[in-house]
């Protein structure tokens, strides 16, 4: 009894997944159909009562299987199997609802839709009614012998199991592109969201131990920056809502961030627009790097290429300036080079790592409360991998209290 | 003792130009060897890991050699650049010398390199031969935009840093003082011993400012500069 009920429950879980809108309306048409051919054979006596009441009973099974579709499924298998095997007269359209059975159980389980093709089977060669080796199909299709039949229900059997596959295909698909979405989110967040942040944090760090009062104009600087990063950051929860599409959020990083810097390098240069896009990039990265004490410089060379506009290497870019400010030491300054070529873009960076303190010290705030309050580590691993996957290569050295990262970005084009 | 660094993207000629270097003179010791130009800029920049003087390849894969002694240069006069090039020596003269190195050089012109690093460790250019322009070992004086000649590193590191202060239109404050001082009479010579640099750079500081003025002689750009209450 206890067996005969987790059955009970596993079919009703399977039914839930199973049931559709289109199956519904499939399975009530077949239903109507027979029903209408039962009526019309009972008015012209070709069926008799206890046939008629067989039928029925078929008819109800298909009925179920239209809100229980595997537990339907089973009893139409079922259904069907013991009206070939009993001396009944059968509507034609039993056999297109027991097909729509096994198509069904395909869909839901192809151990189970085996089962009810193979009995199915079984009992047609078994029963009766094969002994006139012709069948009449709704009265217009004739069917000779055994193997239309047994085509018709392989046809049902490998029809369902494609479905399923069909359908795990489409869901597979859709939860690619979810992830896709959330790890660009998680990228965006990383990449603009947290870096401004951190370069916040160690601004005023910076200002702490300097002793330094801002002026209003850095002020007003560091407002813009902390603006931005929540605007990033709605615009990052929009995308995890489904609400907005992912926003191209490397291609203002200059504009919105530092505009007289980005204006200050436009001018007489015929700058390809990832060149463009680069400047932007470096003009406010390298003035970010000023203001927390470093001396260092980037190098954008080959601008003359006809690269367009490249998210990945404008991400590597802000992932490698978010770097220098939590990681590299000031005094040693830095040096950036980026190279853009016809086929890839070439970037190299060296520095200084900080030396670690051994331990926390409030007066400096955060600056010293360890790297691991400014950085989830996780920026350049992840660039890695996405540089792999499109044939890429990043490599990185410590050698000599050198820290350097040299990374190829082949350029394809879109 | 002369310290030489040497950069090169191609790491066989990186190690070929390594095993040659101290065989040229008994005074060259190899200091460093790198494949990229950030790590060069990086060191050359670091009074630690200084050498006496860079040899850097001219065309590289991540920045080119002239940007490689373009930015070694405009921040530091104390390293001499000597650039090395597997291509035509005229291919990369011209930018060579307006970017601040001292010198360029074959590859295989294993002479001529021991001359220019010789030459570059004091600071010293080193002309190369090309044929109609030019000798090796003459301190050019030409003052044509189109062929710079190869200076000095005290003065190409004046030149580039003044250039690099100087907003686009405007005159730097080395073109305004160098004119301001012909105002106040002095000859070329006073003016290059009072601004510590070469005739030939107080020379390129006059042309820079008439360009800028859009003057046709030094008296029409003291002219103008009087009238903008410049000097």
């Amino acid at each position: 009894m206890g067996r005969i009920c987790e059955l009970m429950h596993r079919l009703g879980a399977i039914d839930g997944r199973v049931r559709n809108a289109w199956l519904l309306v499939a399975t009530l048409v077949t239903a109507l159909i027979c029903t209408i051919e039962i009526l019309g054979g009972m008015l012209s006596g070709d069926m008799g009562i206890m046939d008629a009441i067989a039928s029925f009973v078929f008819v109800a099974a298909v009925i179920l299987m239209a809100f229980r579709p595997v537990t339907g499924c089973v009893l139409t298998g079922m259904a069907w199997v013991v009206l070939c095997l009993v001396p009944v007269q059968m509507p034609s359209a039993m056999l297109l609802s027991v097909l729509l059975a096994v198509g069904v159980a395909g869909y839901a389980d192809g151990r189970l839709a085996f089962a009810i093709t193979v009995t199915g089977l079984l009992a047609w060669l078994a029963g009766p009614s094969t002994a006139s080796g012709t069948r009449l199909l709704f009265g217009t299709m004739a069917m000779h012998g055994v193997a239309p039949v047994a085509v018709l229900f392989l046809g049902s059997l490998l029809g369902g199991l494609a479905v399923r596959w069909n359908h795990e295909r489409g869901m597979a698909q859709a939860e690619l592109e979810h992830r896709k979405r959330q790890e660009r989110a998680a990228r965006d967040i990383h990449d603009y969201v947290s870096n401004d942040l951190a370069y916040l944090i160690l601004r005023f760090d910076k200002d702490i131990v300097d002793g330094h009062t801002p002026s209003v104009e850095e002020l007003r600087e560091l407002r813009s920056i902390a603006s931005q990063a929540l605007e990033h950051t709605h615009q990052v929860i929009g995308v995890i809502e489904g609400l907005a599409d992912a926003p191209e959020l490397a291609g203002d990083a200059a504009g919105a961030r530092n505009p007289g810097l980005a204006q200050a390098r436009k001018g007489e240069r015929t700058d390809c627009p990832l060149a463009e896009q680069v400047r932007g990039i470096v003009a406010a990265g390298d003035h970010r790097l000023r203001e927390l004490g470093f001396d260092g410089q980037t190098i954008v060379s080959g601008t003359g290429a006809t690269a367009n506009r490249n998210v990945l290497v404008a991400g590597l870019l802000e992932e490698l300036y978010g770097n220098i400010a939590k990681h590299a030491d000031p005094a040693q300054g830095y040096v950036m080079t980026v190279g853009i070529g016809t086929d890839a873009v070439r970037v190299t960076c060296i520095d200084t790592p900080k030396p670690v303190e051994a331990t926390g010290d409030d007066s400096a705030g955060g600056m010293t409360a360890g790297d691991g309050v400014l950085s989830s580590g996780t920026g350049l691993d992840r660039y890695r991998r996405l540089l792999e996957q499109q044939n890429g290569v990043l490599h990185i050295e410590m050698q000599d209290a050198e820290w350097t990262l040299s990374a190829v970005m082949p350029l394809t084009a879109h | 003792m002369i310290r030489i660094g040497i950069v090169d993207n191609d790491p066989y000629a990186l190690s070929a130009l390594g095993d040659v270097i101290e065989r040229l003179d008994t005074e060259f010791t190899l200091a460093w060897t790198a494949t990229l130009g950030a790590v060069a800029i990086s060191r050359c920049l670091n009074p630690a890991k200084r050498p006496d003087v860079l040899l850097t390849d001219m065309s590289m894969g991540d920045v080119p050699g002239t940007e490689v002694c373009r930015a070694i240069r405009v921040k530091t006069p104390a390293v001499g650049l000597v650039g090395v090039t597997s291509y035509a020596i005229a291919s990369f003269r011209d930018e060579a010398a307006r970017c601040g190195a001292q010198a360029l050089v074959g590859k295989t012109d294993l002479p001529g390199m021991a001359l220019a690093i010789r030459n570059a460790a004091r600071g010293l250019p080193t002309e190369p031969a090309i044929a109609g322009r030019g000798s090796d070992g003459e301190e050019a004086s030409g003052v044509d935009d189109d062929h710079p000649p190869f200076l000095d590193a005290a003065s190409a590191h004046t030149l580039l840093e003044d250039s690099a202060y100087a907003t686009r239109g405007a005159l730097s404050a080395k073109e305004r003082d160098t004119l301001r001082l012909y105002a106040e009479g002095l000859t070329t010579k006073e003016i290059a011993e009072h601004l510590g640099v070469s005739g030939a750079t107080v020379a390129t500081f006059e042309r820079r400012a008439l360009a800028k003025l859009g003057a046709r002689s030094r008296a029409h750009a003291i002219s103008i500069c009087i009238r903008r209450h410049e000097i």
